[in-house]
């Protein structure tokens, strides 16, 4: 018998009323590169599972995909997933579970026989087969050093997983996939001078490593000798690093979890306008090439697309069976059972060229990178991030110079309504600050604030 | 725990250096942890998670690469071994230099941090207790915290450590950690606190942190600074950082900084480089008020080890002395570049991810002022006591604090809540404005994140109350 489902039939036998199991296969490689050099080749071969289960509405698990801090925790590996360690481990958590105070807004997992539909460009062989990492590194280096890069930086990795899920409402699927993604950092001749991009990718015919870069080499280049910045309003062309990350960072918002725990800045906005009226979002599961597409959740049941915002209007939260059941709406298939999560944030694309934007812009700046995304309250979506790698002026519809040393003060809820155009070439963004893939075109918003440090 | 496959570590090093490795190192690591989350007074999942797993480093050539399987059989670590020595081959031909290490005295060491109150002989209920505990007294100012999120996670690891120049280590410890989240509202008015604690010990740590306590006062706190809080326009005044705010500080614009790989670009597409170059060292950063070290042996620590994860004795680092910066946390591989020894700051989150350089315990050294020595001579000033939003560049040069619970001073004295004070200015700046510090260290807590993917890691940071003359500082 199949470890899952005979994990899922003695969990019953426990006791228990509702089990879920998920066994991940997953053969991941990374290439480092600094300073144009490979600085080390790593390999993760590993079999994880994780458990989740209820006994009269007392939760316990292992392993489930958990708010922020819990991410580190490691999963049930290593336990060779034997029979007697597996019997030993579920009747710990069944006495534990017995124990404990119930959950009593919980409801319950997914229940019926789904049918999963093929995500186009989600699987591609030739990845699997791989052997060709250190040279997709190489083309992307060869790239960057032509536009004027002096150095580059960044990892290339590349997955294939196989995920399987067996579940007590009869749920008995199997789901598998790749990717390829490469970040590269590119450095001119002068300490402040970078650029940064990505390509991100399911298949191998999607992914353009020289194309990722040649644009960090270009923007190293163009971004040579910056000086300082004005703190102030501004209208900003943001590049989808940048739109990416901010919308990454918003997205913890449209998690039922973070309704329930009283955090999210959306609270209470429902079918409320919050953004301008260009302004579409969606959260996809089942995006062709999204690298975080996947055909079923966390408890089994098909992935989909949801509007988050709608011509400006917050439509819905993110939902796993129990919280839909608690909201009294219906699942949106974006189980994490602790923490309903998106899968690929979508920002529909707008009508104009980059170059367009900036034609528009008369006293501006256009920011290619951010990192180091915080709140100051989660509650009312206050916060700040800081620009790194090429940032711009704009004056009167032109690039004038590079500048340096600006942080993005604002609020979430205003960045939304002051977008007042999007690109139409959309980028699939994911990297190390941003572990949960955006689709988004550049976003031109107006009066940003901007603010400096005190030297 | 009982580590069963211990000889497999041994095994796997052998294989590699008798099929091309010219170095090889094995971490054997075992874990048990357990997570509890109490979230406005409903219990989300107990997480259990148990796991072993093998990480292997190699030198072939002079390329490296690294591997890590939970799949435990001479087999599948064979063949797996095969292909990384193959790839850290490949590697090399792109390298203008050979990596290599510093040369270290071998060791074999056993050490253990041992809980007064064993974390497994305390119940799945007793722990969620504790969180109910909490949740229960603040019953009175319950409907005016809309958020009350209480998270306690607790960690038992023990780990084999060999590599092939005949260094053998084993290690135990175990750790607990609480975060703890609250947002209190008045109208449509809000502001939010998040504070982590953790350390390394058993569940005697509980009854030191005295959160029931803590946690109130400061949701009082949240309550008052809405109704009370007063903006205050942006003006040059001096100001005192409390523990709180100067363990971040350090963390951020010393202990990252201080990083050796960061200088050589190895995190430059990650977490960044940085302003302290290595033609910076020797220079001066600040005023003599100014000294700063790391130190993995600070006793209960949350980032304690007494050897690191590249079998190198721990020690005491010396970051910033008298205002000049004075060197850098070392790993082996930066340090055969620097032309050094180790200086024992590599560390690895799990079996899973490969040492890097990290931070342990980061702090200010303390002096001989009191709270009220340092604030008494101010005429016009801000106290910060907590912060909520902050950041820095990926130079760590450019950074913010956003203060929670912060109060005016006029002349020498603590006046009204302050809302929102903003301190944003350059590492330089910090420091060179500091003439007065403390004399009593406090530590706060914090999962450190590096490395790619992502690698958190329990640090410590702190220090005493230190005094900034003439910062620009005003209201969000």
């Amino acid at each position: 018998m199949e470890i899952g489902k005979y994990i899922v039939e003695k969990a019953l036998k426990l006791g228990a009323d509702d089990v879920v199991c998920n066994i991940k296969d997953d053969l991941e490689k990374q290439v480092k590169f600094v300073n144009n050099q490979v600085a080390v080749f790593t390999t993760w071969n590993t079999t994880n599972a994780s458990v989740f289960l209820s006994y009269k509405k007392r939760l316990v698990g292992s392993s489930l995909d958990t708010p922020e801090n819990m991410e580190t925790m490691t999963p049930l590996h290593g336990l060779s997933l034997k029979k007697e360690n597996v019997d030993k481990f579920l009747e710990k958590l069944i006495k534990t579970a017995k124990i404990l105070e119930p959950k009593k807004d919980y409801f319950g997992i997914a229940d019926g026989r789904f049918k999963y539909k093929k995500i186009p460009d989600s699987y591609d062989k030739k990845i699997e087969k791989g052997g060709k990492e250190i040279d997709f590194v190489q083309d992307a280096i060869d790239a960057a050093i032509k536009e004027g890069a002096k150095r580059t930086a960044g990892v290339l990795y590349t997955d294939v997983w196989k995920n399987k899920i067996f579940s007590s409402n009869g749920i008995e699927a199997e789901d598998k996939g790749t990717s390829i993604n490469l970040s590269i950092r590119s450095f001119a001749e002068e300490k402040d001078a970078s650029g940064h991009t990505v390509s991100v990718a399911r298949t191998l015919k999607k992914f353009e490593p020289e194309k990722a870069g040649k644009e960090s080499g270009m923007h190293a280049k163009q971004s040579l000798n910056p000086s300082d910045g004005y703190s102030g309003k501004y209208t900003a062309i943001l590049h989808p690093m940048v739109i990416a990350n901010i919308l990454y960072y918003m997205s913890y918002a449209f998690s039922a979890f973070e309704v329930d725990s009283g955090m999210s800045f959306l609270i209470g906005k429902q079918n409320k306008k919050i953004a301008n009226n260009i302004v579409n979002l969606k959260d996809d599961g089942r995006l062709a090439n999204g690298f975080g597409s996947r055909s079923f959740d966390d408890e089994g049941r098909p992935t989909q697309a949801t509007d988050l915002i709608k011509n400006g209007v917050f439509k819905n939260f993110l939902h796993n069976t129990s919280t839909a059941k608690k909201f009294k709406t219906k699942p949106t298939g974006n189980a994490g059972l602790i923490y309903p999560q998106p899968w690929n944030i979508v920002l529909e694309k707008g009508d104009r060229t980059v170059d367009e934007m900036v034609s528009e812009v008369k006293d501006g700046v256009y920011i290619t990178n951010v990192w180091y995304t915080r709140f100051a309250n989660y509650r009312t979506g206050d916060f700040s991030t800081i620009p790194r790698d090429a940032m711009f002026e704009i004056k009167n519809g032109r690039i004038t110079r590079p500048i340096k040393g600006l942080r993005i003060t604002d609020n979430m809820q205003r960045i939304l309504e002051n977008i007042i155009a999007i690109s139409k070439n959309p980028q699939q963004i994911e990297w190390w600050e941003i572990t949960s893939p955006i689709i988004t075109g550049h976003v031109l918003v107006k009066d940003l604030n901007l603010t400096k440090s005190a030297k | 725990m009982i580590l069963i496959d211990r000889d497999l570590a041994e095994f796997a090093v052998n294989l590699a250096t008798k099929n091309g490795a010219s170095y090889a190192e094995a971490r054997l690591v075992k874990t048990g942890e357990e997570g509890y989350i109490l979230k406005n007074g409903t219990p989300e999942t107990v997480v259990f998670s148990e796991g072993e797993g093998l990480g292997i480093r190699v030198l072939a050539k002079g390329g490296m690469s690294f591997l890590a399987l939970n799949k435990l059989s001479k087999d599948e670590i064979k063949t797996a071994i095969m292909k990384t020595i193959k790839m850290a081959k490949v590697s090399a031909k792109t390298l203008k230099e050979p990596i290599e290490l510093s040369e270290e005295k071998t060791v074999k060491a056993s050490w253990e941090v041992k809980p007064k109150i064993n974390l497994s002989d305390i119940s799945a209920k007793e722990k969620m207790d504790y969180l109910f505990e909490i949740e229960k007294s603040l019953k009175s100012i319950k409907n005016k915290l809309v958020s009350r999120v209480f998270q306690l996670e607790t960690s038992e690891e023990e780990k084999y450590y060999v590599n092939s120049e005949g260094t053998r280590i084993d290690s135990k410890i175990p750790r607990v950690m609480m975060y703890y989240s609250l947002v209190a509202i008045d109208g449509n008015d809000s502001e939010m606190r998040y504070f982590p604690i953790g350390e390394s010990g058993g569940w005697e740590v509980i009854e030191r942190w005295n959160l029931i306590k803590k946690i109130n006062e400061e949701s009082k706190v949240l309550l008052k600074i809405i109704k009370e809080g007063k903006r205050v326009p942006k003006e040059v005044q001096d100001i005192v950082l409390s523990p709180e705010l100067v363990g971040i500080a350090m963390h951020e614009s010393v202990g990252h900084p201080g990083e050796a790989d960061r200088p050589l670009g190895r995190e430059a597409a990650q977490a960044g480089e940085t302003y302290a170059t290595r033609d910076w060292m020797g220079r001066r950063i600040g005023s003599d008020f100014v000294n700063v070290v790391d130190d993995p042996l600070v006793k209960n620590s949350y980032g304690f080890y007494e050897y690191d994860d590249e079998g190198v004795k721990a020690q005491r680092r010396v970051l910033i002395q008298n205002g000049i910066l004075n060197g850098y946390l070392h790993n082996r591989e930066t340090a055969k570049i620097f032309g050094i020894k180790s200086n024992a700051a590599a560390r690895a989150s799990g079996f899973d991810r490969e040492p890097l350089i990290r931070m342990s315990t980061t702090f200010f050294l303390p002096s001989n002022q009191t709270f009220a020595e340092l604030i008494e001579e101010i005429k016009k000033g801000i106290f910060i006591k907590s912060y909520t939003e902050w950041n820095i560049d990926d130079k760590r040069w450019n950074e913010k604090y956003v203060g929670s619970e912060a109060y005016r001073i006029e002349n020498g004295e603590l006046k009204e809540l302050v809302r929102r004070p903003v301190l944003e200015l350059t590492t330089q700046k910090f420091f060179s404005s500091v003439d007065g510090v403390g004399n009593k260290v406090e530590f706060i807590s914090g999962s450190c994140g590096k490395g790619d993917p992502m690698s958190a890691i329990p640090v410590w940071m702190g220090g005493p109350h230190i005094r900034l003359r003439k910062i620009n500082i005003g209201s969000a």
